[in-house]
């Protein structure tokens, strides 16, 4: 054999033993790291009982306080198929408490499962050393079950939104107790223009009264004459309140409109009252522009608001509905591998 | 002769007997390469032989270095595509984060054995192929049989020696550069740092996924060669024969894979 | 030696050898001359049981060579050494290590007694200067040449010749035709040599054998050959501007 083929045939003996022991090392390395330094590191293992794991594999994570602190060694349905046995390798030791909890939850928005342990109130008693090896696990709620109740429920109240039921419903799509209000607050402001008026007559009034000016300043100041006429009237006043009293024994026989009004029961005048009294807590709380509606009655920005929000919801709710097919991709997507 | 001659379909004017004797050929090709290979598989120790050595770690030489640097770009291209393509995903959910998971665990799983099943068939494969069924037809296999060397033990094995040793290691290589790829486009394009690139990668990847990924490989390795050897050894009509079988070798490959492929994922993975 | 007994083979319902009866004698060098298809290389590929026979018994010393298997087949080829056509030289080896590949797939011999006789062999086919040169940056005559010293290479008892000068131009034919003679008359092997160089045929062989469709037409040494009367030898000879006289014009010196 010639020198140079000879040479040639180390070189490829030395380029693919270097390759192969290159790779060898990355494996080993990688297996390693994987593994989560299981070859080395000391591991604590717990077993519980779950009535079901919700589709837990061997190897997912398990978390305490959201920090990863061991993996799902094993998996296998009770041999009376009463629940399923779970065996999980820790790398630290955990203390659990009474009222601890052991739950299965999805890991991420693109699947894949969790173990999650709740160590349980600190201030009770410890749950003891061997009972480790035996605890409960909780019922695993079916995420996509919830998710669809949930949607279900948003989509309950968004079409009940948008065919006008409902307060709020109401509220956006009938625009006559806007009106209605607005007609209100209107007649409100003028209310109070004219209590102004009063009050300002009332300050004129006074004066006059200080001043001994018109009837009743004349009747406080010193004038005899008026007290004789006063006299008088005062006797024509007790000849009317003779009348008065007729009127009211009327009423009080329930004789007559008021009467009836007055004294069959006084339903009504409760009603009445209710009424007064609700309406004027609604008017101040709305001079005060207290309340949502308040502010949706005499803030037109915030009815403009209120419509973005529906209109938000609206399309949160397509969104959803678009997510649901990729969620169910990738849910594919990685099953399929 | 290393393979008897291809079953003769007997000249039959009935439609249904022609369809039962191509079936009855088809078989017949199927079983050659298969107990081709096995006969190779069974005189592997026979490579520690001092004479041998030299073959096989030639044969190591070129189907597992000669591919590394297409299989550099290939796997760390693919490594990118495929982040790049999970990332814009995964970014309408603001779950970049997971970029290393699903580009780790695809290519541990599947791409990264397929991807290098497919250059490898495309580059060792069809050499294996070609060459084969150029010595079939410049009479060299039959050379060697005069010369009372057995072409499985002197052509055959060392190829399948090198392809299924060779296979698993370059997974890992790909593996490993696309996971790379990966955490580039992760880092550069979708703002991962690249440990939290890793620390997701190594959260979602367990060991299982890597060996599974190798022992495909291992399997993509003795298919490859199967079809390899056989569609040389089996050449026939001169250059136009020796084109037919590195096509047919090729195309052959690719299917068994993918057919292979499917039925390992399906058995692993259910 | 080798003998055909009624041997028949067909391709896909093609007859190529219909009732062929042949005897190569121990020590002789046999020529087969024909027109193309007339089963020349098939004979000598029946011989050495890359093909099997239809029907009909080949026997290489004595014994039927038709049912071997396995080792006894090895054992059987072991006496042969072959070259071919094309001259099936492997083109990733040098032709030192193509030569050396018979012996050290073969047999058990050193390293050092490999180099020895490999080397020898070469210098006998003038191929000394070529050893480490691979297949393809040779030419036709030398690659001719160092499947010659492969095929004697292991000493084989009969040695097969397909068509050893055809490719090459006239004058490297003469020193392929000088080297199985000396081959010949050195080792002592039995030769047979299938072609259709006349020149050849009659300067290297102790008999020729006609092969016409499928069966032997005549067998005979090169001086009858030259003489017969049969009218597809005639053609055969007269197509080649074969004269009857051909022994007493064709020069010495191109032969030895």
């Amino acid at each position: 054999m010639s020198e140079n083929s000879r040479k040639k045939d180390v070189t490829t003996e030395i380029v693919v033993g270097a390759f192969m022991f290159t790779m060898l090392v990355v494996l080993l390395t990688i297996t390693v790291v994987m593994s989560q330094n299981k070859f080395f590191e000391k591991s604590w293992t717990l077993k519980a009982e779950f009535p079901d794991v919700g589709g837990l594999k061997e190897g997912e994570s398990v978390f305490l306080r959201g920090v990863k602190i061991g993996n799902v060694d094993k998996i296998e349905v009770a041999e009376d198929e009463s629940g399923v046995e779970l065996e999980m390798r820790l790398d630290r030791p955990v203390t659990l408490y009474e009222g601890y909890k052991l739950q299965v939850e999805t890991a991420s928005m693109l699947g894949g499962m969790r173990l999650v342990i709740d160590e349980g109130d600190h201030s009770g008693p410890k749950i003891p050393e061997d009972q480790l090896m035996n605890l409960k696990g909780e019922p695993t709620p079916d995420l996509l079950e919830t998710a669809n109740l949930l949607v279900g429920d948003l989509r309950e109240i968004t079409s009940q939104i948008s065919s006008g039921k409902g307060t709020i419903g109401r509220l956006i799509y009938e625009d006559g107790l806007y009106a209605e209000a607005e007609g209100l607050v209107k007649s409100l402001n003028e209310t109070a223009a004219d209590l102004e008026i009063v009050s300002e007559n009332a300050r004129l009034i006074s004066d006059r009264l200080a001043t001994g000016k018109g009837t009743l300043g004349r009747l406080l100041s010193e004038d005899e004459g008026l007290f004789t006429e006063l006299t008088n009237t005062v006797a024509n006043v007790n000849a009317a309140s003779g009348d008065i009293r007729k009127i009211v024994a009327r009423v009080e026989k329930g004789e007559g409109t008021l009467g009836r009004l007055l004294s069959s029961d006084d339903q009504v005048y409760k009603d009445l009252s209710a009424t007064v009294e609700s309406l004027r807590s609604f008017s101040e709380s709305l001079n005060n522009d207290e309340g949502t509606v308040a502010r949706l009655l005499s803030d037109d920005t915030l009815y403009i608001k209120v419509e973005g929000l529906v209109d938000e919801a609206r399309a949160t709710i397509d969104d959803f509905r678009e997510t649901s097919p990729i969620t169910t991709f990738s849910t594919i997507f990685f099953g399929a591998f | 002769m290393a393979l008897n001659d291809p079953y003769e379909c007997p000249a039959c004017t009935n439609l249904f007997a022609q369809w039962g004797h191509n079936t009855l050929a088809f078989f017949q090709q199927v079983g050659q390469a298969i107990l081709l290979n096995s006969r190779a598989l069974f005189m592997t120790p026979l490579m520690f032989r001092k004479r041998m050595r030299t073959e096989v770690a030639y044969q190591l030489f070129y189907t597992g270095i000669k591919s590394l640097p297409v299989l550099s770009v290939v796997a760390f291209f693919v490594g990118m595509i495929f982040a790049v393509q999970t990332g814009i995903e995964l970014a309408r959910f603001g779950q970049e984060v997971n970029v290393g998971g699903a580009v780790t665990v695809v290519m541990l799983r599947e791409m990264g054995p397929f991807m290098t099943g497919l250059i490898i068939v495309a580059s060792v494969g069809s050499s294996i192929g070609a060459q084969l069924g150029t010595m079939k037809v410049s009479e060299e296999i039959s050379a060697l049989e005069i010369m009372s060397i057995d072409p499985v033990r002197f052509l055959v094995m060392p190829r399948l020696v090198a392809l299924m040793v060779m296979m698993p290691f370059l997974t890992l290589y790909t593996d490993v550069l696309s996971i790379f790829g990966g955490g580039v486009i992760a880092t550069v394009q979708l703002g991962v740092e690249p440990a939290a690139y890793l620390d997701n990668a190594l959260l979602y990847a367990e060991n299982k996924d890597l060996y599974t990924g190798l022992f495909k490989a291992l399997v993509f390795g003795f298919v490859i060669n199967m079809v390899a050897c056989h569609q040389g050894l089996t050449t026939k009509g001169g250059a136009v024969g020796v084109g037919k079988s590195t096509r047919s070798t090729v195309v052959i490959s690719f299917l068994v894979i993918l057919i292979t492929g499917f039925i390992l994922t399906k058995f692993f993975y259910g | 030696m080798i003998e055909f007994r009624n041997v028949k083979k067909d391709f896909s319902g093609r007859p190529v050898l219909r009732g062929f009866n042949l005897h190569v004698r121990k020590g002789e060098t046999m020529c087969l001359v024909g027109t193309s298809g007339a089963g020349k290389s098939v004979t000598l590929k029946h011989m050495v049981r890359l093909l099997k026979a239809s029907s009909g018994e080949i026997l290489i010393d004595g014994e039927d060579i038709q049912p071997l298997e396995g080792k006894a087949l090895s054992s059987m080829r072991e006496k042969f050494g072959y070259l071919f056509q094309s001259a099936a030289l492997l083109q990733w080896l040098t032709v030192y290590e193509n030569v050396a590949l018979p012996l050290r797939e073969r047999t058990k011999l050193s390293d050092g007694e490999i180099d020895r006789k490999v080397r020898h062999v070469l210098d006998r086919v003038n191929m000394s200067h070529a050893l480490g040169k691979l297949p393809a940056d040779i030419s036709g005559g030398m690659q001719k040449r160092a499947g010659l010293a492969r095929a004697v290479v292991s000493e084989p008892d009969i040695l097969l010749y397909d068509e050893p000068t055809s490719g090459l131009d006239p004058v490297t034919s003469r020193t392929i035709d000088t080297l199985i003679h000396d081959l010949q008359s050195d080792l002592g092997v039995t030769s047979v040599v299938v072609t259709h160089d006349m020149i050849s045929a009659l300067t290297i062989s102790d008999r020729i054998a006609m092969l016409h469709q499928g069966t032997v037409l005549e067998v005979s040494p090169p001086r009858e050959f030259l003489a017969s009367q049969n009218e597809v030898v005639r053609d055969f000879l007269d197509s080649q501007c074969i004269s009857r006289n051909f022994f007493e014009e064709f020069p010495e010196r191109i032969l030895k």
